[in-house]
């Protein structure tokens, strides 16, 4: 049985290495927390698994194939979706149509005008956002606008969702809140991997956590067993092991 | 049967739809009751800039194809019309489509080098292209003669009356204008047009979510280029002669046209059909003016930039935010009116 998303050996240099010989694997139904502090390259990560950039070397195996190197539409496509730490919605298009341009696109083949707006309606419904679906999108707050990268990128009907800091910047109720939000998607059946600083949000839906310093892999497993390693204290308390 | 439905109206949109519909009306008949022309003759270089602008505000507010190099596709189709009407002889008023279908073909291998191009490099890009093609015309030779002063004669003309030839300019003229518009309102109101505003917005996040941004834009940069080159066999039609320096002109076919989309309002359609009114008028009043109407022309265009650089129709959305051709949807539950909860 092949893993959902395997990632193997993938290396990323902007002049210095920012990816270093990452490995990661997730099985259908997985959530995989990612910790580790600013520019240690999990954000590259990321995009590398979504197709916004290509490594220099390793490889990215979605459902068995290897799409280290398909454009980023193609991987929406194939079912990888991502939401972006700074949200960027359409701003001029209503919520609605914002996740009606994911559901009538992210599927790669054309949708029944009423199957699109089914998905549109329960993607909005799931994230909370179905209050607000003929708001434009530019002027939603920070919270409407992080919930509606999810509902645009559940939209495209992902089998693994990829978030990255969608908790950041938000009030202690608003994060419990999109934790709970992202607890039911991953109940629902979508694989998650969660970039996140904010570790008790993460701790709220992931089974496993992976921690990042300087593009490389430090330690990976049960999330207070990492969380409490040496290698995780040192780089991310500034506490030198005992 | 899901619990929601689409909705695209708006209380305005059945005025724009019925305004419309006058409009066309009116001006169809216009040659019955428009008895010496004087409406006539301004209302064909009106309605062909109409159609030019609604092309370029397709492309450039929407599709983020910011072209200087439209008068490309004028100057082809004004060629193929001579060449199509003198050369081969077929009637000048069947030849329109022909020119509007040799634009679209030499429009790709155009895309394939232009569309490598980004933002204000595209910009330049296309203006290269055009200048090029209207440096090939002129130096043709006796190919195509774009040295000299080429007309459509008596010959390719022989069956219609002067009175005829304008009456058939004018339609069709205002089936170009006519045309654009619904081109523009349809494309934005179908899946295409989803695609194209999420590319406005932000075509990163577009190509994200599986959008095929190239193919989009090839679509319209197509669609732009055959409807602009059946509007230059028109523009011959209506002056019945050309130069290559005429049909490849960057001042009458691209920057008027820009005027006209900016200070109407780039990304409308409403904005063009204001903006093609408003350069009526100031045409009206500058025609003395010489070479002091493209200082005024471009004095205006600099002010609007920066007082209202959304143009009228954006001052208009200030006051009222009226779509009279909607293009957005709405999520409302079903067998009602009010906003889903």
């Amino acid at each position: 049985m092949v893993a959902l998303l395997e990632v193997a050996g993938l290396t990323k240099s902007f002049g210095v290495k920012v990816v270093d010989d990452l490995s990661l694997t997730a099985e259908a139904g997985d959530a995989v927390g990612i910790v580790g502090p600013n520019g240690a390259g999990k954000t590259t990560m990321l995009n590398l698994i979504a197709g916004d950039l290509v490594p220099d070397a390793g490889e990215v195996v979605f459902e068995g194939v290897n799409v280290t190197r398909m454009a980023a539409g193609k991987r929406c496509h194939a079912g990888i979706a991502r939401t972006s730490q700074i949200p960027r919605p359409f701003e001029q298009m209503s919520v609605f149509e914002n996740v009606l341009t994911g559901a009538v696109f992210g599927a790669g083949t054309p949708l029944a005008p009423d199957v699109a707006l089914d998905i549109a309606v329960d993607s909005l419904r799931r994230t909370g956002m179905l209050g607000v679906a003929n708001t434009r999108a530019g002027a939603l707050p920070l919270l409407g606008r992080k919930r509606l990268e999810l509902a645009r990128a559940l939209a495209t009907q992902p089998s693994v969702l990829l978030l990255d800091e969608i908790a950041g910047g938000l009030t202690e109720g608003e994060v419990v809140e999109l934790a709970e939000t992202i607890r039911r998607i991953r109940a629902d059946g979508t694989t998650i991997v969660w970039i996140e600083h904010i570790v008790h949000a993460l701790l709220a839906v992931v089974d496993r956590i992976m921690a990042m310093s300087f593009g490389q892999k430090i330690a990976e497993g049960d999330p207070a067993t990492v969380m409490n390693s040496p290698q995780v204290q040192e780089v991310y308390m500034g506490m030198a092991p005992e | 049967m899901s619990e929601y439905r689409i909705s695209r109206s708006t209380p305005e949109s059945t005025v724009g739809l019925i305004g419309a519909a006058v409009a066309v009306l009116v001006l169809a008949t216009l040659p019955w009751w428009d008895s010496d022309g004087s409406l006539q003759t301004p209302l064909i270089v009106v309605l062909y800039y109409l159609a030019l602008a609604q092309m370029w505000n397709l492309l450039a507010g929407f599709a983020g194809l910011v072209s200087v190099g439209q008068q490309m596709f004028v100057g082809i189709g004004i060629y193929t019309m001579l060449q199509v009407a003198e050369v081969i002889g077929l009637d000048p008023f069947l030849a329109v489509p022909v020119a509007g279908m040799v634009a679209a073909v030499l429009s790709l291998p155009v895309a394939a080098f232009a569309f490598r191009l980004k933002g204000g490099y595209f910009a330049i890009g296309t203006w290269v292209v055009a200048e090029v093609l209207r440096l090939l015309v002129t130096e043709s030779g006796t190919h195509l003669r774009g040295g000299d002063v080429r007309s459509l004669t008596r010959d390719s003309l022989g069956g219609y009356s002067l009175e005829m030839r304008t009456n058939l300019t004018y339609w069709l003229a205002l089936a170009l204008a006519a045309g654009a518009t619904a081109i523009v309102v349809f494309a934005l109101r179908s899946r295409l047009g989803l695609a194209l505003r999420a590319i406005r917005d932000n075509e990163s996040g577009a190509r994200g979510l599986g959008v095929d941004v190239t193919r989009t834009k090839l679509i319209v940069w197509v669609v732009a280029a055959f409807w602009t080159g059946c509007t230059g066999a028109v523009i011959l039609l209506n002056t019945n002669s050309a130069t290559a320096a005429s049909a490849f002109s960057v001042l009458r076919w691209t920057a008027l046209v820009i005027f006209i989309a900016v200070i109407g309002g780039v990304g409308s359609t409403t904005g063009a059909i204001i903006g093609v009114l408003v350069y009526w008028f100031l045409d009206e009043q500058l025609e003395d003016a010489e070479n002091w109407r493209f200082i005024i022309l471009g004095a205006i265009a600099a002010v609007m930039a920066l007082v209202a650089p959304r143009g009228f129709y954006g001052l208009l959305q200030r006051w009222r935010p009226l779509q009279f051709f909607p293009v957005r949807r709405r999520l409302v539950k079903r067998d009602s009116v009010g906003e889903p909860t």
